[in-house]
């Protein structure tokens, strides 16, 4: 048995945030919000529009920044939550690489990418594929714009094979070598050591 | 005359063209659809992908079991569809064919393919 | 009033849609980082775009259903307020014309956000609220883009037990 993503996906899609009474969503350690897709990917695609071509590079790693660190406060937040425990936990027994099996379900359960693991070596390298993410929404381009995938990948994988939460920050990071958004059938996504 | 490098999608597009074959599935042990290419008439491919890493995970366990080793390929006869498994290293594939008239043609024409799929990924 | 919200989910691509409209969850690290990356290049129109952003992306969804529910009046003003609190980002008090209007928060995710990740901050910095609430007005008295021009004056971030901006239309 590892855990079957089907299974995951079924249990977890129809699991729909509510607001408090004061407008808020805390779970899973942190506050949520549900946004337009079409929010953030105008801010990217604005901001790297206006941005002059010596700070581009900057402003991209400041984006994946963003994403990297809510990946990991966030996923921290999901892989301990009730729900995990209850949906994911029972189908674990390969240890982390099961968790990130699980991690990356609910990432697709959730609507941020439809994604999962093509390969991995243990602690060292693994590789993502998306078929679908909302980043690759809007015009083609020649710059590969999947800056929350990325983040979040380095994030999730530190968080199964770095230090214990939260202290694993800053040892991997992660490069998109494929891009729907740049005419390829998928994303990929490699995540190597620092 | 160099070899033009070959992705993993020419590979399963060859697999796809064979005569028989519906469709192909490269998916990980979690049944997460790593890529495929054709169609099947009565499912969608990310089923198929969840059902053969399924069936794949209950096979591995009783060769476990049975001490037996790793299993090489394995192969379902339906009513309407048959359904074949290599494993791709961790991965395995799925292909979905009509009926198994075309089994040893296909057997037959992914030996090099699977092998070379598996270096691919 | 309570608002009428229609999840789909969209088996192929796993996305999921309120009243038709893609909607992703994400959380106030996000938010907050993503506010500080507009702080950080303000320069090159940073905050600006950030308001932008929210304002373009919002409308739609709130022209959508203004639209199919026929609301009209002042109603309209509190619908962008319901869809506020739906989207986690807080609890919102509006009111105003066409020509100008108050809104405060009493709960705000973006600031409540920064607050637990940074403190304190000096200066307001819900520009993604100053957006939303530009393409509230918009969308209520039929405005194009832009035609609102709203500042925070006080913040819960620097302090302050509300939130706080003024609306003023602007020629476009």
């Amino acid at each position: 048995m590892t855990v079957m993503r089907d299974k995951v996906v079924k249990d977890l899609v129809d699991i729909t945030v509510k607001s408090d009474q004061d407008g808020l969503i805390p779970n899973f350690n942190v506050l949520v919000n549900q946004l337009p897709t079409t929010f953030w990917n105008s801010f990217a695609e604005r901001m790297l529009a206006a941005a002059p071509p010596e700070r581009r590079e900057a402003l991209e790693k400041a984006l994946v920044q963003c994403a990297y660190e809510c990946g990991y406060h966030t996923g921290y937040g999901i892989i301990t939550s009730e729900e995990f425990k209850a949906v994911v936990m029972p189908m674990v027994t390969e240890g982390a690489k099961d968790v990130l099996r699980g991690a990356y379900a609910v990432f697709t359960a959730w609507g941020w990418a439809k994604s999962g693991i093509m390969q991995i070596h243990e602690g060292e390298r693994m590789t993502i594929r998306a078929s679908d993410y909302y980043e690759a929404d809007g015009s083609k381009s020649d710059r590969k714009r999947a800056y929350m995938v990325r983040g979040i990948s380095a994030a999730f994988f530190e968080l199964a094979y770095s230090d214990p939460y939260p202290n694993g920050m800053n040892k991997f990071r992660c490069e998109q070598t494929k891009g729907i958004e740049c005419g390829d059938a998928f994303g990929e996504f490699v995540v190597t050591k620092m | 005359m160099a070899d033009i490098a070959r992705s993993s999608t020419d590979i399963l597009k060859e697999i796809s063209g064979i005569k028989g074959v519906n469709a192909v599935v490269v998916v990980g042990r979690d049944g997460f659809v790593i890529e495929s290419n054709g169609h099947m008439a009565n499912s969608n491919l990310d089923m198929l992908g969840a059902a053969v890493a399924s069936a794949i995970n209950g096979i591995s366990e009783m060769g476990k079991e049975l001490s037996v080793g790793t299993y090489s390929d394995l192969f379902v006869n339906y009513k309407q569809a048959m359904i074949m498994c290599f494993p791709v290293g961790d991965a395995i594939c799925g292909i979905a064919g009509e009926d198994s008239s075309t089994l040893g043609l296909i057997r037959h024409k992914t030996q090099k393919l699977i092998p070379e799929l598996e270096r691919l990924l | 009033m309570t608002l009428e919200i229609k999840h789909t989910f969209d088996e192929k691509n796993f996305r999921h849609y309120l009243n038709g409209f893609n909607m992703v969850l994400h959380c106030h690290h996000y938010m907050s980082l993503t506010t500080k990356l507009a702080i950080d290049f303000d320069d090159i129109g940073g905050t600006r775009i950030l308001s932008e952003s929210a304002e373009d992306s919002v409308r739609p969804l709130l022209e959508d259903y203004i639209r199919n529910h026929k609301i009209s009046g002042d109603e309209r003003l509190r619908i962008g307020a319901e869809f506020y609190s739906l989207m986690g980002m807080g609890k919102m008090e509006i009111s105003g014309n066409a020509g100008a209007g108050n809104v405060k928060l009493q709960k705000s995710h973006v600031d409540s956000g920064w607050l637990k990740k940074w403190g304190n901050h000096d200066n307001p910095v819900n520009y993604f609220t100053r957006g939303y609430i530009a393409a509230v007005f918009g969308a209520s008295f039929d405005k194009p883009a832009r035609s609102y021009r709203v500042t925070e004056n006080e913040a819960i971030v620097a302090g302050a037990n509300t939130s706080s901006f003024t609306v003023e239309m602007v020629q476009v």
